[in-house]
């Protein structure tokens, strides 16, 4: 379980208030608000990068720090260590001291979050796969990801969404940072960063406030004959 | 007026196009980096065969203002309003950072950085604007004022995709290749349309946003019949 109470964060002249934080293990949570609301503060926090000002924040009893929470930043490119998933997972392993042989820790985490086939050269989607892979092999019980489908098509958004909810399936804990009502929809539970404060809330408020825009759900999509009459030119 | 004529590298084109004034011109990738390299092509900011003409005169470098996709890279300056130049503050405040003038670029949230990528590519008085997946990362108000934006813009604007709803509301799109998959795997584009697939620009639309993973439409791609939601292109019968 990863609570948090009486928390503040100061970054800067920034500062976060966090009344009250709970996920718990399997659980999807939502951090929704604006630009510059403090939603990766909430993740750097959480992940121990960022000190507390007050409070404290405590995974099983014990405090929120790296192997045991793991972090994928907006710009994935900025956490990547190897330049395809073997070596991303076997550079992790690495640094983390562990002795098992990186070929099987990345077959069990493709498994785990049945990623696409490896794509070369990356694009972004693929930058996503290959650092969730290493943390993956990290052995974190708590994933805190930022936007993970900020930058990618459709088709790898649905891919991400399978990923973060299999991470769950099995156990472990994922709070996302997102702009993507699509992604918000598989949380448990929603936080809304706004103010300065960050408080729980739902999606049908985030969606009514505006912090959200509206799912997708079918009646809006635009047809493919709509789309083909705008091609250019020859193609 | 943008017109292209026989633009292509590797992976994609040739392509002519007419675009006049007010377009705004969405490209949708298979393969991303292709929608990178198109712009940047567009604005004469990489190699490329073919030609691209504004307004009656070849294009020239400083015609273009590109907005990258990773906003850090054009964000040099004590403060944001530094970075972003004086012609952009109109535009900042538009989008919604014009607060934030003060601040060092670096110490502000993702979203607000590209915001303020966008303030200075508006603001920076160039006629072709390009912009790298604009709305990654941006919240719902953001966005709606970079739509705003993009249609009261005067001259023309292209910009890479990551939705349908996006594509939606662009004038014109140009879908690039670069499929790696595809049922069956992959087919020579002569051999696709032998088979009575859908034509290559409409096939790689449909891929890249998503929309043709419909099961009845995939089961309805059979030799020589085209599912009846596949618009014929023009001039094929």
């Amino acid at each position: 379980m990863l609570t948090a109470d009486g928390v503040t964060i100061r970054r800067g002249a920034y500062r976060l208030e966090v009344p009250a934080f709970r996920a718990s293990p399997g659980e999807c949570v939502a951090v929704v608000g604006q630009n510059g609301s403090g939603k990766s503060t909430w993740l750097l926090a959480l992940c121990g990068v960022l000190g507390t000002a007050e409070g404290q924040i405590w995974l099983h009893g014990r405090p929120c720090r790296p192997p045991s929470a793991a972090y994928l930043p907006a710009q994935a490119e900025d956490a990547l260590l190897g330049a395809d998933r073997r070596q991303e997972v076997g550079l992790t392993l690495g640094l983390l001291g562990g002795t098992e042989e990186p070929d099987a820790v990345l077959r069990r985490a493709e498994a785990l979050l049945d990623l696409p086939a490896e794509a070369a050269p990356p694009d972004a989607a693929e930058r996503v796969y290959r650092v969730l892979c290493g943390l993956v092999a990290t052995d974190a019980e708590l994933f805190l990801l930022d936007e993970p489908t900020a930058r990618v098509l459709p088709r790898a958004q649905a891919a991400l969404r399978r990923a973060i909810l299999r991470l769950c399936a099995s156990g472990r804990t994922v709070v996302v940072a997102t702009h993507d009502p699509e992604l918000a929809r598989l949380a448990q539970r929603v936080y809304r960063a706004a103010g300065g404060r960050l408080e729980p809330t739902t999606l049908a408020e985030a969606v009514a406030e505006g912090v959200l825009a509206a799912p997708d759900l079918g009646v809006d999509a635009p047809s493919l004959e709509d789309l083909l009459g705008r091609i250019a030119g020859r193609c | 007026m943008l017109e292209l004529s026989g633009l292509a590298a590797a992976g994609w084109g040739p392509y002519d196009a007419v675009l006049p004034a007010r377009t705004v011109l969405g490209v949708v990738a298979a393969r991303e980096a292709s929608g990178t390299e198109l712009l940047e092509a567009l604005g004469g900011l990489r190699r490329h065969a073919g030609r691209v003409w504004l307004a009656g005169r070849l294009r020239r470098r400083g015609d273009a203002a590109l907005a990258p996709e990773q906003p850090e890279q054009i964000l040099f300056g004590r403060t944001a309003a530094e970075a972003i130049g004086p012609g952009a503050r109109e535009f900042a405040r538009r989008l919604g950072v014009g607060e934030l003038l003060g601040r060092p670029p670096q110490e502000l949230s993702g979203g607000e950085r590209r915001r303020l990528a966008l303030a200075a590519a508006f603001g920076s008085g160039r006629p072709l604007l390009l912009l790298d997946r604009p709305t990654a990362g941006l919240d719902p108000d953001g966005q709606a004022a970079l739509w705003q934006l993009l249609g009261e813009w005067p001259g023309v604007a292209a910009l890479t995709l990551r939705s349908a709803a996006e594509a939606a509301r662009c004038t014109v799109l140009l879908a690039l290749p670069g499929r790696s998959v595809w049922p069956g795997g992959p087919l020579s584009a002569t051999r696709q349309r032998s088979m009575g697939w859908p034509p290559d620009a409409a096939a790689d639309l449909a891929w890249s946003l998503g929309i043709e993973d419909k099961p009845e439409e995939v089961a309805a791609w059979r030799p020589g019949r085209r599912p009846s939601s596949w618009s014929s292109p023009p001039g094929d019968s």
